[in-house]
């Protein structure tokens, strides 16, 4: 069998297409915030939309005279190679040149001209999307009648490149992805151009192969740099007189640098009232923010008293020298703190093994060896994702403490909305208190806000879990405590007894901590230090245990309800209603109160919809002029009809890939890994899906059309998988991650496999009837692919994964019932 | 296309707004600045106005825009943080205002300020209190600001360059501390070198957002009470809480 060179040239740009979406986000997060990241780069995927418009609208030019097959060839050959070439080189012009664009997010509340740099930004950025997008879409209308082969080649081209992007993260500096994935795009074009180097058309193979070459020789020389915005943390350090880059790690969790200066001092929830001097630290940041500090230890545990005097430290205080389970170790501070509370053991969890390594290897002596293999202490480091490790330990534990790892700047302006955290739901606490000794104690420390939200959620998530087993009496298990910036929750299997309540007031007092809650606490003992208008913990934690809770809920300004693994967007607080009535009633000064996490995916979503819109309809003007179609009537309904089918499709596909996404991290617990593998396996056995789609009729004998089958064999999947997979995941979280990958990749096979079909059966059901409104199949499928991928995000927050994926059913059925009329119709 | 909406944006993005020529230019927006955004009579969206008259008067005599760099002096009377280079951030006047109201600075006082920064907050307290000491940790920022104070004739700011964790103990106690950069904690050795009876103000919040204040209050006993306070009332706006 002999493959389309055009087949595989696809595959390796829809490969490098993917990889370089993947890059992009990764590049921004460093450079600037995750959230306008989303927002940027969800804008610029509307170029794969907008290449589908740019074919409709010259498609009459690009297949020319179809009888004269030469020219069609010649015409298409030329418009694919250019828009290659395009695509390769605007992958790394356009990032250089959007650095140039000044943007600076935070400027955009008081200075509305940004909003002009972002549109600017949008441009620039969706050019590689459209050129990229633009040669598969030609591909798609040039071979139509193999849509099944190019849309496998399409999909396990993705696949391989998504996964593939997350190895080379690990292997090169995040900016020199991009000279990577323009080779390829180079490469794509030479194979693309096989038919030239058959018939020696030697100039063009030698100027594609001239300007590939001297392109990646100069990318080479001249490596890519990044502009990291001037007001993330690592910036400002670097600012200090002393500062030192010590070392720099990049992997897919993130660009990590150590940075070295005398004026780094970070102990998160100090008392006021410490005498105790902090110990010099080196900085250590992700992304260049979110700085976490690896402490100068020598060994004198006394130097470290300062530890001693943080909220976090409570529990110690409640219990004798406890087994320590930390998660979230970091730079080490929650591990010295257990050390200078005399702790058995510690275990130490970490998701990013390039952290341990820092600390255990390249700042060993610094560090005093905490992590180190021959470390003195008590202390064994884990690389794994918190969730993942309580669920598959058999240990137990006399103290479990959340780590406060995130910055305070990120945490105040709700930059972590859009991010989902197992580690803060209903679930994950059942999980943790079932790992705690009798007696033992679940301490969680926050940033706390003004007005309060975090510590009031936790509160509200511990009641709901405690809540939930058996035998349990909230009100006796709980206690709160706040300083000035932090605040601490403790959650214990048993009750709080007398003495507990002295020795946590004992610890308060000498600290001008504030008591929040602690069982049977009188009001009057709130609110003593850290004075707020009002004793709002205290009232929040008494009405949550009353039978007002319902009420409080709804009164609060801020959405404060219970996070579960089905909504677990625990840093999302915002309310539209109240936020509304807020900015009414104070206009600018609301500023502070703002989470731009989901105001963003707001304001995204309505900028895709809109653009999106506008591209789709243009055609349509156009497209009347070519149908075949009888009447014009009859024109309009094929084109609603093609309309909402390819809609659904793209709409379909994105909420359940984006929620099975969601919901195999719970199994697979690297978030990275996780998505790889389910991304992976998703883009690769819809590809065979496609594949094999158009030999499903003669294969089996069907009596409905074969997009109704598959349709109705992945919403019937998707709707058992709904029920299933919680029993199935139980059963197999502890065991090895090699058999938690077979398994996921077992279970999304078959529903990744009939997902991959309704498309290319779409577009070879077009090539029968409408040829002409391939291309513009193909750019709804683009823009409802990018809308969806918003869409469901803000679906998630509001309503649930499980609601999403139901939603995704039903909009499949819908694209179903609109072919199964249309094929009808046609027959008729 | 897309070289012409780039061009088209950088233009629109650098246009520099008409410079005014003279200080006295600058004077009615400085009134309208205080009128508007300040004071506490003209403030109509929400936030708690500044009614300290001498705070008021202080904002009202100091030139503002010779603290801020060249293209950002149109809009030095904008109620917006400004970027003064070396990554750093001049606070917007309501925030500065507030901030001083706050201390409740008094002739007699010596105040003593974290991150002079463009030297506008020392300006301000300068015009109020009888002293003030001032450490910017970025030389380049303290040396231009210790300058531009020299130039406009403020002769009771001392500016040092050095780490302001540690306070400066060789003029301790003050009467009232200003931390114009949020740190996670507040270093133990401020702390100490306020006066019973004196305050220390803290924002918090990031560069750009509009900051939620701390204030600390050392007691004539010496203990130490920390009190929020918000740009704006926090009123539930939702049911009874």
């Amino acid at each position: 069998m002999t493959i389309n060179p055009y087949f595989l040239s696809v595959a390796l740009l829809a490969g490098s297409i993917i990889a370089y979406e993947i890059a992009l986000v990764r590049l921004f997060s460093i450079a600037q915030w995750h959230h306008f990241a989303h927002m940027i780069i969800s804008l610029a995927l509307l170029g794969f939309g907008a290449s589908g418009t740019a074919i409709s609208l010259t498609q009459r030019w690009l297949m020319g005279n179809r009888w004269k097959f030469d020219e069609v060839d010649r015409r298409f050959h030329n418009a694919y190679t250019i828009c290659g070439l395009l695509y390769s080189i605007s992958v790394v012009v356009c990032f250089v040149l959007h650095q140039y664009v000044p943007f600076n997010p935070l400027m955009l509340v008081w200075q509305p001209s940004q909003v002009l740099s972002i549109f600017v930004l949008y441009l620039i950025l969706s050019l590689p999307f459209f050129f990229g997008a633009a040669c598969i879409g030609l591909a798609l209308l040039r071979f139509a009648e193999n849509v099944n082969r190019l849309y496998f080649f399409d999909l396990f081209g993705s696949g391989l490149g998504a996964l593939g992007i997350i190895v080379t993260m690990y292997l090169i500096p995040p900016a020199q992805n991009l000279t990577l994935i323009l080779a390829i795009g180079f490469c794509a074009v030479l194979i693309a151009n096989w038919e030239s180097w058959k018939t020696r058309q030697w100039r063009r193979i030698i100027s594609i192969t001239g300007i590939a070459a001297a392109f990646i020789v100069y990318l080479l020389f001249n490596p890519i740099s990044i502009k990291i915005s001037p007001y993330k943390g690592l910036s400002s350090t670097l600012n200090f007189p002393d500062a030192q880059v010590l070392n720099e790690r990049h992997s897919p969790f993130g660009v990590l640098h150590v940075v070295r200066s005398g004026l780094i001092r970070a102990v998160p929830g100090l008392s006021l009232n410490t005498q105790h001097p902090v110990q010099p630290q080196l900085g250590l940041f992700t992304d260049a923010d979110g700085m976490t500090a690896i402490t100068d230890f020598s060994g004198d545990l006394s130097k470290l008293g300062y530890l001693g005097d943080t909220t976090s430290a409570l529990a110690y205080h409640l219990m004798e020298p406890p087994h320590v389970l930390v998660l979230g170790a970091g730079g080490g501070g929650d591990v010295l703190n257990a050390l200078y509370h005399d702790a058995v053991s510690v275990d130490a969890i970490e998701l990013n093994p390039q952290v341990l390594e820092l600390v255990a290897k390249e700042h060993k002596d610094f560090a005093g060896g905490i992590y180190a293999p021959d470390s003195p202490y008590p202390v064994q480091v884990h690389v794994a994702e918190a969730r993942g490790f309580v669920r598959a330990t058999t240990k137990r534990y006399d103290l479990i403490q959340i780590a406060l790892l995130d910055s305070v700047s990120a945490s105040a302006a709700g930059t972590h909305a859009l991010s989902e955290s197992y580690l803060y739901t209903v679930e994950a606490f059942t999980d943790l208190y079932q790992h705690l000794t009798p007696g033992g104690i679940i301490s969680i420390t926050r940033w706390l806000k003004t007005p309060p939200r975090d510590m009031i959620r936790l509160f509200a998530t511990a009641v709901e879990a405690l809540e939930q087993s058996d035998n349990r009496v909230p009100a006796q298990q709980l206690a709160m405590i706040r300083g000035w910036r932090t605040g601490t929750l403790l959650i214990k299997k048993g009750t709080f007894d007398t003495a507990d309540r002295a020795a946590i007031q004992n610890f308060c007092r000498e600290r001008s901590f504030d008591l929040a809650y602690y069982p049977q606490m009188p009001e009057v003992e709130a609110n003593r230090y850290n004075q707020l208008t009002e004793p709002i913990y205290f009232r929040a934690a008494q009405a949550i245990l009353s039978n007002e809770r319902k009420q409080f809920y709804e009164g609060y300004p801020f959405n404060i309800r219970p996070t579960t693994d089905n909504r677990p967007y625990f840093f999302q607080f915002l309310r539209f209603d109240s936020l509304i009535q807020m900015v009414r009633a104070v206009g600018r000064s609301a500023i502070p109160f703002i989470e731009w996490g989901y105001l963003l995916l707001i304001a995204t979503l309505i900028q895709a919809v809109l653009a999106g819109l506008v591209l789709i309809l243009i055609p349509l003007f156009f497209l009347k002029r070519e149908t075949t179609a009888p009447t014009a009537h009859n024109s309009r309904f094929t084109n609603w009809r093609v309309f909402i089918y390819f809609l659904s499709l793209g709409v379909g596909f994105m909420f359940i890939e984006m929620s099975f996404i969601q919901k195999f991290l719970l199994l697979l617990a690297n978030p990275t890994y996780a998505v790889a593998v389910v991304l992976c396996a998703f883009l690769l056995f819809a590809g065979l899906g496609s594949f094999f789609s158009l030999k499903l009729k003669t294969v089996v004998k069907l009596r409905q059309p074969p997009i109704i089958v598959a349709i109705g064999v992945l919403s019937v999947l998707a709707l058992i998988y709904l029920q299933l997979l919680p029993p199935i995941f139980h059963r197999f979280l502890a065991s090895s991650d090699t058999l938690k990958v077979v398994v996921s990749i077992g279970l999304i096979a078959p529903l990744a496999f009939f997902m991959g079909m309704p498309f290319p059966l779409g577009i070879e059901w077009l090539q029968r009837h409408h040829p002409h409104l391939i291309a513009w199949a193909w750019g709804i499928n683009g823009y409802a692919s990018v809308v969806s991928a918003i869409l469901a995000t803000c679906l998630a927050i509001a309503f649930g994964f499980n609601l999403v994926i139901l939603l995704a059913v039903g909009i499949y059925l819908i694209g179903g019932c609109v072919h199964l009329r249309r094929e009808r119709e046609t027959a008729a | 296309m897309k070289q012409l909406c780039f061009i088209l944006a950088t233009f629109i993005l650098s246009i520099a707004v008409p410079s005014h020529s003279s200080d006295d230019d600058f004077k009615s927006d400085r009134e309208w600045m205080v009128k508007r955004q300040i004071n506490a009579q003209g403030i109509t969206d929400g936030r708690i106005g500044v009614k300290n008259r001498s705070v008021l008067e202080a904002m009202r005599r100091v030139l503002r825009h010779e603290f801020v760099p060249d293209r950002y002096k149109s809009q030095a009377y904008v109620d917006m943080p400004l970027p003064i280079g070396y990554d750093q951030t001049i606070s917007q006047p309501y925030i500065v205002a507030y901030m001083t109201e706050l201390l409740d600075p008094k002739k007699e006082h010596k105040v003593l300020e974290v991150g002079t920064g463009s030297g506008y907050q020392a300006a301000v307290l300068a015009e109020l209190v009888d002293h003030v000491y001032t450490i910017e940790i970025i030389k380049e920022l303290g040396e231009s600001a210790e300058k531009r104070l020299k130039q406009l004739d403020y002769k009771n700011v001392t500016v040092k360059i050095g780490d302001g964790y540690f306070g400066w103990e060789e003029h301790a106690p003050y009467d009232a501390i200003i931390v114009t950069a949020a740190p996670d904690h507040i270093p133990p050795m401020l702390i100490h070198q306020l006066k019973p009876g004196g305050k220390l103000c803290i924002p918090v919040g990031g560069r750009f957002q509009v900051q939620n204040l701390t204030l600390v209050q050392k007691t004539e006993s010496g203990s130490i009470m920390t009190r929020q306070v918000m740009p704006v009332v926090f009123v539930p706006l939702t049911g009874d809480h």
